[in-house]
């Protein structure tokens, strides 16, 4: 007898904490848990559980003061474009976030390992696909439903249309359809890329180029909330201003979600289709195009569970395995030998994937920090500077979470906590140089030629150097300690997790000492020039205290 | 005359050795001594603390109390010496899954500081016997349980070191590369000197394979020696009467139990269905 969808509901449960589980040890590098907290794996595992849960709470108030934020404007200044712009806006942070949070959720969806024992008991073909979708579904129930409640109340009180607020329910639940396709589709190209294997050059950049278009697209989307503040004028003068007699609206109705806040619009406003032509003809096409992604929704929804129906029968990931003609390897040193193992594990892991587009993000808003500046003087650059650190810090910890169970691995071998800290301080490091790289092109575009602002940021590196150090060999320390101080079931694997609460209060507190490290050399730079007025003295004051730290801190290293 | 007036060190020794994890005690005055060109097998019921023992022979955990000597160093004072003279076969395969077979063990002869000739030499020919060429460039997240221990078995031999020391090394290993292990094992013993700490739950292999037994129980050694020796002190029949399994059971006191476990398990499965 078939399961009713009910049974099937219910059944859902433990797929989806499997599913959870698995998702967190694949992204955050962790088989058993965390080691600074609970050692027992029943509370470790609780303990994911719970961030996770935890996570999917910050995610779902996100999204639901988006909404709102994003109303904000039309509220105040209620006119077509506004409400264009606040209902485009809306659907596509909602996109961006389920998809944001997805990256976390479902990685190991497409491995099948957490429908595995779920295959083995008498079900149907029907009633594992439906098990398997359910779980899919439980990881965006709270996130989606808010996402697409939230919409279409606020669309419902700001316009009082029963017509758009219908048109916004189909809307938002397409959207939300959009969201998890893309989340799943992510999910096998996630996993593709962990099983692809080979050692040729095409393997690598393909792999790379993944790595890359990866992080950047995850980091693009934090910024989501900054961008519409620049993207609201844009699409003004698209639907309203200079723009609104050329061909620039009718290609805004082709594309999601503008399709929507334009149909949307022209439906709370009738009058807004006569402003222009252009306008009118774009009207036209926003509801056809509407219609066309109601309609891809539709695919896109049978597609995820024809996907979720080939996972539950475990045919989603084929593994083709290369047989090797040689085994040669390459024997390195052992501090570029664990900077390379680091840049090979975390290339494959979503999460750690940040690090590689946060020097593209740092050079990014450096360069708009320091470009938007009138005058290029010596506060812009140590600000740039100290926002560039910021970026470093991040990425150093999110280092801490490459290592994963193979960690354990590691430390049974002859290497000194000392290597594996000056290695990812190396790559830690590296992440910074865009910093000065970025600086220094402002400046020379800027003609600007005063030796000590090019001196500032490259001074700095020391004290980047050091800070992550510190960072670093805190958490480092802080893990072997633990280690030693496990529990009879704490023999078995164990790696960085930075998932439970305690870790999160215990990484402030190391980014905080980190910050002083890098924000010392910075006072003296202000404290001399206060007191001397002489730029030169100020760069060496600085170069003095920064060379300290890194001095003080190699000398840590080698005690310990 | 060359090596008569020298006696052999023992490469782990271990004098009362405790380890406490909160309320329970894990190991409770164990001592242990292990020669070169030794296999020594440690038997024990799962928490009888064997794996506790590995961690602190490795230096991956400490004692409470009591002193070990790993090839002259301790390993609380001198882990990175200690470790480099190991070759470690974890219980569970503790690997970096994104990585292959080969980038595993570039990172790991670089961290040992190989030269490339003889780690070349050696991987071709540890690869080739355990037929791991079809999984050389994979993921190891994509090999089967058994081919990731054959990765770890590899990684554990590549700087053929001095001391072996082995937590079930046997786990998910098919007939063959089981049969190939085992000569391997024997043959660094034999050859090189070479002392190996080997745990195992598995019966036949501990007999066929060790040269010396311990039985670990309770946190300390309860029993030691050749099998005939271990036969004597269970008050086993001997002449090859008594197996392992049987001496082991008797010697902890288990003999009983199972036997009266497997009168519930047999009315159980033969009741009739109601």
């Amino acid at each position: 007898m078939a399961l009713d969808i009910r049974e099937a509901w219910r059944l859902s449960k433990t797929p989806y904490a499997e599913l959870t589980f698995r998702s967190a040890v694949m992204t955050r590098g962790s088989t058993r848990g965390g080691p600074f907290g609970a050692s027992n794996p029943a509370a470790r595992i609780r303990s994911i559980m719970r961030g996770a849960l935890f996570s999917k709470a910050i995610f779902t108030i996100f999204i639901g003061v988006g909404t709102v934020f994003t109303f904000s404007d039309y509220v105040r200044y209620p006119s077509p474009a506004n409400l264009v712009g606040a209902i485009t806006f809306s659907l596509a942070i909602t996109l961006a976030y389920l998809v944001l949070y997805s990256l976390q959720v479902l990685p190991s969806f497409a491995s099948a390992e957490p429908y595995t024992f779920l295959s083995t008991l008498p079900l149907s073909d029907r009633d594992l696909s439906l098990v398997t979708i359910l779980s899919v579904v439980r990881t965006f129930d709270t996130v989606a439903a808010v996402a697409i409640v939230a919409q279409v109340a606020i669309l419902a009180v700001v316009t009082a249309s029963v017509g758009a607020t219908i048109l916004m329910a189909l809307a938002s639940v397409a959207n939300a359809i959009f969201g998890v396709a893309i989340s799943v589709w992510l999910s096998g190209v996630f996993q593709k890329n962990v099983t692809r294997g080979g050692r040729g050059k095409g393997a690598a950049v393909g792999r790379f180029v993944f790595l890359l278009s990866w992080g950047l697209a995850a980091a693009s989307l934090g910024f989501m909330f900054d961008f519409v503040g620049y993207a609201v004028p844009a699409l003004d003068s698209a639907v309203s201003g200079a723009f609104a007699s050329t061909g620039l609206p009718v290609a805004f109705a082709l594309v999601h979600p503008f399709t929507v806040g334009l149909a949307i619009a022209s439906v709370v406003s009738p009058s807004f289709s006569a402003l222009s032509p252009a306008l009118g003809l774009a009207s036209k096409v926003s509801f056809l195009a509407f219609a066309a992604y109601i309609g891809l929704s539709y695919l896109a929804a049978r597609k995820t569970l024809s996907m979720a129906a080939s996972v539950a029968r475990g045919k989603a990931v084929t593994v083709v395995h290369e047989r090797a003609t040689e085994f040669l390897l390459k024997v390195r040193r052992p501090i570029p030998a664990y900077v390379l193992k680091d840049v090979r594990v975390s290339s494959k892991n979503p999460s750690s994937a940040f690090i590689y587009a946060l020097p593209v993000l740092e050079a990014v808003v450096i360069s708009l920090t320091v470009a938007g500046a009138s005058e290029l003087r010596t506060r812009y650059i140590l600000l740039s500077t100290g926002l560039g650190c910021i970026f470093t810090l991040i990425s150093a910890s999110l280092l801490l979470s490459t290592e994963g169970s193979g960690l354990d691995y590691t430390l049974s071998l002859p290497l000194s906590a000392r290597v594996m800290v000056l290695a990812k301080s190396t790559i830690a490091t590296i992440a910074y140089i865009p910093v000065p790289a970025a600086i220094w092109v402002i400046l020379l575009v800027g003609k600007s030629f005063a030796p000590w602002l090019y001196a500032i940021p490259v001074v700095e590196t020391a004290a980047v150097s050091a800070a992550t150090s510190a960072l670093l060999s805190f958490f480092i320390q802080r893990y072997k300690k633990a280690g030693a101080r496990q529990t009879s079931s704490g023999i078995e694997t164990r790696g960085l997790n930075l998932m439970s609460p305690g870790d999160l209060a215990r990484l402030g507190v190391s980014i905080l000492v980190a910050g002083s490290i890098v924000a010392a050399p910075m006072l003296a730079y202000t404290g001399a020039y206060a007191a001397t007025f002489d730029h030169t003295l100020s760069v060496a004051s600085m170069a003095l205290v920064a060379l300290s730290e890194l001095a003080l801190i190699q000398l840590f290293l080698r005690k310990g | 005359m060359e090596g008569v007036s020298a006696q052999p060190v023992p490469v782990i020794e271990s004098w009362d050795i405790c380890k406490q994890y909160g309320k329970t005690q894990a190991l409770a005055g164990l001592n242990l001594r292990v020669m070169p060109g030794e296999i020594y097998g440690l038997l024990g019921p799962n928490g009888a603390g064997k794996s506790t023992m590995i961690k602190i022979i490795n230096g991956l955990t400490e004692p409470s109390s009591g002193r070990v000597r790993v090839l002259g160093f301790d390993p609380e004072v001198s882990p990175v010496e200690v470790k480099s003279r190991i070759g470690y076969v974890p219980e569970t395969t503790m690997l970096y899954e994104s990585l292959s077979p080969r980038d595993f063990f570039e990172f790991v002869a670089s961290v040992r500081r190989l030269d490339k000739k003889s780690a070349d030499v050696r991987v071709t020919r540890l690869v080739t016997a355990f037929g791991l060429e079809d999984y050389y460039d994979s993921p190891i997240a994509t090999l089967s349980m058994g081919t990731k221990q054959k990765v770890t078995i590899i990684a554990s031999l590549i700087h053929e070191p001095p001391l072996l020391v082995l937590d079930e090394p046997l786990n998910g290993l098919d007939a063959k590369s089981s049969r190939i292990f085992k000569d391997l094992i024997s043959l660094q013993a034999q050859r090189r000197g070479c002392g190996v700490l080997f745990s195992t739950h598995i019966m036949e292999v501990a007999e066929h394979l060790c040269t010396r037994i311990g039985i670990i129980y309770q946190g300390r050694i309860i029993a030691e020696g050749s099998l005939d020796e271990l036969r004597a002190s269970a008050s086993a029949p001997s002449g090859g009467q008594a197996t392992l399994e049987e001496v082991f059971l008797r010697l902890t006191h288990e003999e009983e139990d199972v036997a009266e476990t497997v009168r519930a398990l047999r009315d159980a499965f033969s009741a009739p269905a109601a």
